[in-house]
């Protein structure tokens, strides 16, 4: 995968400064790390307002303590999602004339939600007529667990109370189940209804795969896909996915790669979306294994940052009490912005250990400016270099964006 | 009466700079404006604040958890009222009672330091937070009720019917903000206190079974079918996983109460759960 990201060879990202006591070095990127190769400027694309408007710089230094796992794991995180489920959205109409769902594995759990809490649609099911491959089911013999909106409300699930849901029992097997409503038209009002049907004993799933959850604007997608009953991967005979802005107002469409083994597409370049909320791809898959209709809904979310800042290269020491490292920012469009990283030294043993995590957050205007992270000296007591800033991390803290990573970020030597 | 009255002097003259315990009720999602009441009940509240040397330090939060976990009617609402508690009533050791998705709004807080200048002075006042049934890592259900078919609709369609918290909830949200924004979960940096949780592994919902009763039995049928939706242990809106996600585990319900507790009875006096956290303070 190429994306935006990448360092580029020669990129100048080591600057040594010799101040007082400290030499401060940022290293080079390394495969891994995210930094916008170029920023967006209000005239190419305005960013959205900041969530957050505090001015005031606020620091923080939290101690890691014995154990360093609480340094948390270096790296972003890749992403797996799976599902055994699928939703279909349908009309009275279309309950009328009957809507199909097809079920790969006994068991499964339907649930009919009218969205209008006030609307007239009533499901009951004794209105309603469940058919599976034509075969005509008996609630008391075939169903169980059947449960109403205002049972399911008060578990805290928020549904409309004129929902139903029930589960098929094992007995009845798997199909294409029928589910008609026998109301007369009067009565069947005009309430839109989101069919959900989740099979949680069927061994075909869906996956999913996100290498990271957090891009750039512009940044190239790259998913991977499969559809699986552990054993076997099998081929989708229908793959449709796009993905949504934070409003799911705009779709942009994936495409379908490797066979199918895979989903790509690329992100507007210059449009995160509010930052209130999160992208989605919503990948909707077909097919047919041992005989039976298989469907598969996938949604998963992800972060897309607008860039509109990156560390400029800069690294200096900053204070006289510990160490504190001035990081510099080019700052593209004012906004608040955070910088955290993890301090390492040595132990009495000699062995590498993280000590504390300190992060920083101001609001910072166009052009550069600067970040600056201090590990007091009470916290370097029993500690001794070489000293290193890993799991740095640069963000545009108010439109909660990951700006900028790096692993390994900035060493430190005392003089 | 005199010898009374003299260890008393005593003690005054000689008593050393004792903190000051206290302790406050965080509910999960939804907009309170009584949660002493409406959320909690005052039978639970009343039974766990006996634990505190002086029991009338505690307060009741009332904030609207509709919104994402940063927005200011959530987090900043959060903020204020532990802020004003630590602050008018001396507090330096608040122990934090979370439940549900109130565990995420705290762990907001803890997680983000530099967002609010309140932060910090919560966070260096607080001995830990014992969040009861935490949605740390989200909830199948949320996205249950979030998702439609886009290709028959615009997806924003379905978005006006659910909170801006239950979107949050859905499980990918939820892993997109653990990774980048929250902290405590695995492979993230740990919290700077502690964040213990008390885990509820079943739903006990037959008719016959005095345990299903606590707290209303019609909470309990509409649980058991929700439990479908998850792993084998959950607690009929989240699966154990999900609360045991972020900080460490303290108990599940079989380990120290009397029976199962499902996501609606951890917040009743249920079980004993309410004596345990008493006994906590």
């Amino acid at each position: 995968m190429h994306t935006l990201i990448r360092y580029t060879a020669g990129l100048l990202l080591v600057i040594s400064v010799t101040a007082g006591a400290q030499t401060v070095e940022l290293l080079a990127l390394e495969p891994g790390d995210l930094r916008p190769e170029s920023l967006v400027t209000a005239d190419r694309a305005t960013a959205a307002d900041s969530l957050n408007q505090t001015a005031e710089t606020i620091r923080f230094t939290q101690p890691i303590g014995t154990d360093p796992a609480a340094a948390g794991a270096e790296g972003l995180k890749p992403y797996l999602a799976e599902s055994r489920q699928y939703w279909t959205d349908a009309n009275p109409a279309d309950l009328e004339a009957g809507v199909e769902l097809p079920l790969s594995a006994p068991g499964a759990l339907v649930r009919i939600t009218p969205l209008e809490a006030t609307g007239k649609t009533s499901l009951d099911l004794q209105q309603l007529e469940l058919t599976l491959d034509g075969r005509l089911l008996k609630p008391k013999r075939d169903l169980e667990l059947i449960t109403t909106g205002t049972q399911l409300r008060a578990a805290s699930l928020n549904v409309t109370p004129g929902t139903i849901a029930f589960r098929i029992r094992e007995s009845a097997g798997a199909g294409l189940l029928t589910v008609r409503s026998t109301a007369d038209t009067d009565s069947r009002g005009d309430n839109p209804l989101v069919v959900h049907v989740f099979e949680p004993d069927s061994p075909v799933v869906a996956r999913v795969s996100l290498p990271k959850q957090d891009y750039l604007a512009g940044e190239t997608l790259h998913f991977g896909l499969a559809l699986t009953d552990g054993d076997r991967v099998f081929e989708a005979d229908s793959i449709q996915a796009v993905i949504t802005d934070p409003s799911a107002q705009r779709t942009w469409d994936l495409s379908a790669t490797e066979n199918g083994r895979a989903l790509e597409g690329a992100l507007p370049a210059t449009d995160a979306g509010h930052p209130a909320g999160l992208w989605e791809a919503q990948i909707y898959v077909e097919g047919r294994i041992d005989g039976k209709q298989v469907r598969r809904d996938i949604p998963v979310a992800f972060a897309v940052t607008l860039p509109t800042a990156r560390l400029n290269g800069q690294a200096a020491p900053t204070g006289d009490n510990g160490l504190n490292i001035g990081l510099g920012v080019e700052v593209a469009q004012a906004g608040r912005y955070q910088v955290s990283g993890t301090l390492y030294g040595s132990d009495s043993t000699g062995q590498s250990v993280p000590i504390a995590r300190a992060e920083t957050a101001a609001w910072l205007d166009p052009g550069n400016g600067e970040l600056s992270l201090d590990f007091a000296d009470s916290l370097l007591e029993d500690f001794s270099g070489p000293w290193t800033l890993r799991d740095l991390r640069l963000a545009d803290q108010g439109r909660l964006g990951l700006l900028e990573y790096r692993g390994r970020a900035v060493t430190i030597s005392l003089d | 009466m005199k010898l009374r009255l003299f260890a008393l002097v005593l003690g005054l003259v000689c008593a050393p700079a004792w903190s000051a315990t206290g302790v406050a009720f965080v509910h999960g999602t939804g907009a309170q404006t009584d949660a002493y009441n409406d959320y909690w009940t005052g039978s639970f509240v009343n039974s766990v604040r006996q634990g505190l040397p002086n029991t009338s330090k505690y307060t009741v939060v009332n904030c609207d958890f509709e919104q994402y976990m940063w927005d200011s009617a959530a987090a900043g609402c959060l903020a204020g009222e532990l802020h004003s508690f630590i602050t008018s009533q001396g507090i330096d050791d608040l122990v934090v009672i979370t439940h549900s998705n109130g565990g995420n709004v705290m762990r907001w807080i803890l997680s983000n330091p530099t967002w609010d200048s309140r932060y910090p002075t919560i966070i260096n006042n607080i001995r830990w937070v014992n969040a009861v049934a935490a949605s740390s890592l989200g909830t199948p259900l949320a996205e249950a009720v979030m998702q439609g078919n886009v290709f028959e609709q615009s997806l924003g369609w379905l978005l006006g019917y659910q909170s801006d918290a239950v979107r949050m909830q859905q499980p990918s949200w939820m892993a997109s903000y653990n990774s980048s924004w929250l902290k405590g979960t695995s492979g993230r940096p740990a919290l700077p206190v502690g964040f213990w949780n008390v885990i509820g592994s079943d739903v006990i919902s037959a008719i016959w079974d005095g345990d299903a009763y606590c707290g209303g039995y019609q909470y309990q049928v509409g649980l058991e079918f929700t439990q479908n939706w998850l792993d084998s242990c959950s607690d009929g809106f989240l699966d154990c996983s999900s609360q045991a996600g972020a900080g460490n585990v303290w108990f599940y319900d079989t380990q120290a109460t009397s029976s199962e507790l499902s996501h609606h009875q951890s917040r009743r006096p249920c079980h004993g759960l309410d004596v345990i956290l008493r006994n906590d303070l």
